[in-house]
């Protein structure tokens, strides 16, 4: 029922509530009234009657005494004024009837006097009455009166007086609240009209006008007043709207600018990573090269060429060099020793060019993957991680031969991890490289890289790389993977933060252990296994 | 004020028969004459009840165990009757004495004289013998109250009937109760209160 109300105007509201309360007053105010005079009819009716019959004992002494019975008569006929008694009857205290009037008949019992008080007789009321003269009781007064007759007529006259005035009081409320509700709905109106005018136009300039001066007079104050307030943001607002309208397309400029040098920016450290690998690379294309050069300016093909032209000088007397010449006869051997030699220089320039080989293509992979790291992620391949760690050495060989390096391998059976291979050798060959400097740096005792290969848990396996170099004091553990970090005079300090930035996007990681500056340091590659890569 | 009346009265209807009923239940009634003893009887009851609608001045009663005198004058049918009345009853809570008087100068002596018929011609001097004495004059002569008499029996349709001198008792200081009144006979055109007449 009150959801219903809710959506009623508030003149009806405003009515409802008037009415309402004025009967729900007239009702519980008459329904006390009603229930007052339901209570108090029956003792006032009682009262009525026994003041009738002792103002009629008292005037009828004389005749009962008398025994007069048209005197007694008389006196009882004064009861028509009063309607409820509807018969009379005085009897003397003998038991003799002397007078009586209207429906009275066989009230009393000849021998016995009865005791007075009230007695329901039906739906109506005896009343008996002692008449009493002197102290003697000379007879008794019998009084006939239609109570419920009576009471019904009374409350029905009652509830019908109730009715009538909740109705005429309700007319009248409607009436004085269809007066009295414009003095609080006018003004309501008003600034419902003006808010509908603003809404509606979107015209912030309108203002209520105030009627009155009570809590709708402060209301409609209010109102305007934030009226006032929109219409100064709403102008605020739209310099602010055309101010940041202009202020975003500096940004976008601004954002466009900053998007150019950072791709300059990331193009940069792409070159500045690429540089690096092959630069690491190179010094091994540089040492074969040395190596090879350094054959070839040591060749005994200069001996060749000289055994040559000592042949070449004896001019048809060959074999007479040969067979009697001292040098001749040397001459065979010499040059069966010769080739020997110069197989042997073949075979070790052969292996050093090989190694060049793989150098250079290690290169044109570095160069390749960026590329393609460029657009997408690398290949991703299922590879022994021994034979990785195997290549990542014999890429290093050479130099760490010449530094003196001794390496001790303790690889533990472990399955095929899932890697890109380019992105793996470039970390190991960066940790080896690292620790071959590292172990020079340190100069004392035995220079030994332990690598060692274990499965870490489920998913992972892990290689550690440990070496008898100058350490990393405990502050630089974590500093040493980030970006420009270095403490070396020549470095960069991109090393070590690609590889582990490589590690990470394989799924693995990349993290360093160590005592202290002078103790050497651990280098953990993990890396996943090829059964956790889907 | 003494309230307004009918000036005809309604036809008794059983009182005379209520009245012979109650006669009979009554001892002495079987000595006199059946009329008479019940006429007298009736006129007996009927002096006990003026009694109680008729006060005395206190001065009457020299003392407070001085006994109701009730005096007889002339011939004494009634006295038996009032005596058998008044035997267990009191009045005023006094102790009643029926006296039959034959001196007048035994008349100041009662409160109460009934005088007989038989006195019907002495009435004047009767009557002033007992002027400014308190006492209730009772008659059963046609002139008693014009001879100054206060309450006289009379005979209405065969049944006994009485009217009061107002006057008359007021000037004996009693007083009448107003409830007596409308019992008393009012003939047709007397006026309610009859003129007080000196002898």
């Amino acid at each position: 029922m009150f959801h219903r109300l809710r959506h009623l105007p508030i003149q009806r509201k405003l009515r409802l509530v008037v009415l309402a309360t004025c009967t729900a007053a007239l009702v519980v105010a008459s329904s006390a009234l009603f229930a007052l005079q339901f209570f108090n009819f029956k003792r006032d009716f009682q009262r009525d009657l026994i003041a009738v019959a002792e103002i009629i004992a008292s005037n009828s002494t004389a005749a009962v005494q008398f025994q007069n019975d048209d005197d007694t008569r008389e006196i009882l006929t004064a009861l028509k004024a009063k309607p409820q008694i509807i018969g009379a009857e005085i009897v003397l205290s003998d038991g003799t009837a002397l007078a009586a009037v209207g429906n009275t008949h066989g009230y009393h019992d000849p021998k016995q006097p009865p005791d007075s008080g009230f007695r329901e007789d039906g739906f109506d009321l005896l009343y008996v009455h002692p008449i009493i003269l002197d102290h003697e009781r000379i007879g008794t007064l019998f009084l006939h009166a239609d109570y419920a007759r009576q009471a019904s007529r009374l409350h029905r006259l009652f509830a019908g007086t109730i009715v009538a005035v909740l109705a005429i009081s309700f007319l009248v409320a409607v009436l004085v609240s269809s007066k009295l509700e414009t003095v609080i709905l006018g003004p309501i109106q008003n600034l419902a009209d003006t808010a509908r005018r603003i809404a509606s136009k979107n015209d912030y300039s309108v203002r209520a006008a105030k009627v009155v001066d009570d809590e709708v007079g402060s209301f409609t104050d209010s109102f305007n007043s934030m009226l006032d307030q929109i219409q100064t943001r709403d102008t605020a607002l739209l310099h602010e709207i055309a101010e940041r309208k202009r202020t975003e397309e500096k940004l976008h400029s601004i954002q466009q600018q900053l998007i150019d040098t950072s791709r300059q920016a990331g193009m940069a450290e792409i070159a500045t990573g690429v540089l690096h690998n092959v630069g690491n690379v190179l010094n091994s294309v540089n040492v074969s090269a040395i190596l090879i050069s350094e054959r070839l300016s040591q060749s005994k093909i200069e001996n060749l060429v000289k055994a040559t032209a000592l042949l070449r000088a004896q001019n048809g007397g060959l074999a007479e060099f040969l067979t009697n010449d001292p040098k001749g006869k040397l001459l065979p051997g010499y040059l069966s020793d010769l080739s020997q030699h110069l197989e042997t220089e073949r075979v070790t320039a052969r292996g050093e060019l090989d190694l060049l080989t793989k150098n250079i293509e290690h290169i044109k992979d570095i160069v390749a993957m960026q590329q393609t790291y460029a657009r997408v992620s690398g290949l991703v391949e299922t590879l022994p991680v021994d034979a990785l760690i195997e290549d990542a050495l014999s890429l290093n060989m050479d130099s760490l031969e010449r530094h003196g390096v001794s390496i001790v391998r303790d690889y533990t059976p472990v399955p095929p991890a899932a890697v890109d291979k380019h992105k793996v050798l470039q970390i190991l060959i960066n940790i080896i490289r690292n620790a071959t400097l590292a172990m020079d740096e340190g100069c004392s005792g035995e220079k030994r890289l332990a690598i060692s290969v274990a499965q870490k848990d489920a998913h992972h396996v892990a290689i550690r790389l440990t070496d008898t170099g100058v350490g990393i004091p405990a502050e630089n553990l974590t500093r040493i993977f980030s970006h420009g970090f270095t403490t070396r005079k020549d470095g960069h300090g991109f090393g070590l933060h690609s590889a582990a930035l490589a590690a990470q996007q394989m799924g693995g990681s990349l993290t360093a252990q160590s005592d202290g500056p002078g103790l050497g340091a651990t280098f953990i590659f993990e890396l996943p296994l090829a059964t956790t890569t889907p | 004020m003494l309230p307004k009346r009918a000036p005809t009265r309604p036809k008794c209807g059983n009182l005379p028969a209520l009245l012979l009923a109650l006669a009979a239940g009554w001892p002495g009634s079987a000595r006199a004459s059946p009329e008479v003893g019940s006429e007298y009887q009736t006129k007996a009851a009927q002096i006990y009840s003026f009694t109680k609608f008729i006060d005395w001045p206190a001065k009457k009663f020299p003392s407070s165990e001085s006994p109701f005198v009730i005096g007889v004058y002339g011939s004494d049918e009634i006295t038996d009757f009032l005596r058998e009345s008044f035997q267990t009853r009191r009045i005023k809570d006094r102790p009643v004495e029926i006296r039959h008087l034959t001196n007048k100068a035994e008349l100041p002596g009662c409160h109460l004289v009934f005088v007989s018929r038989s006195e019907s011609g002495r009435l004047g001097t009767v009557l002033y013998e007992m002027r400014h004495e308190n006492i209730l004059s009772v008659g059963e002569s046609e002139n008693f109250l014009k001879s100054g008499g206060c309450i006289n029996f009379l005979s209405v349709e065969g049944a006994t009937r009485f009217q009061i001198n107002l006057g008359a008792a007021s000037r004996e200081s009693l007083k009448v109760s107003s409830k007596l009144l409308p019992i008393s006979y009012l003939p047709n055109g007397a006026p309610r209160l009859p003129p007080v007449t000196s002898p």
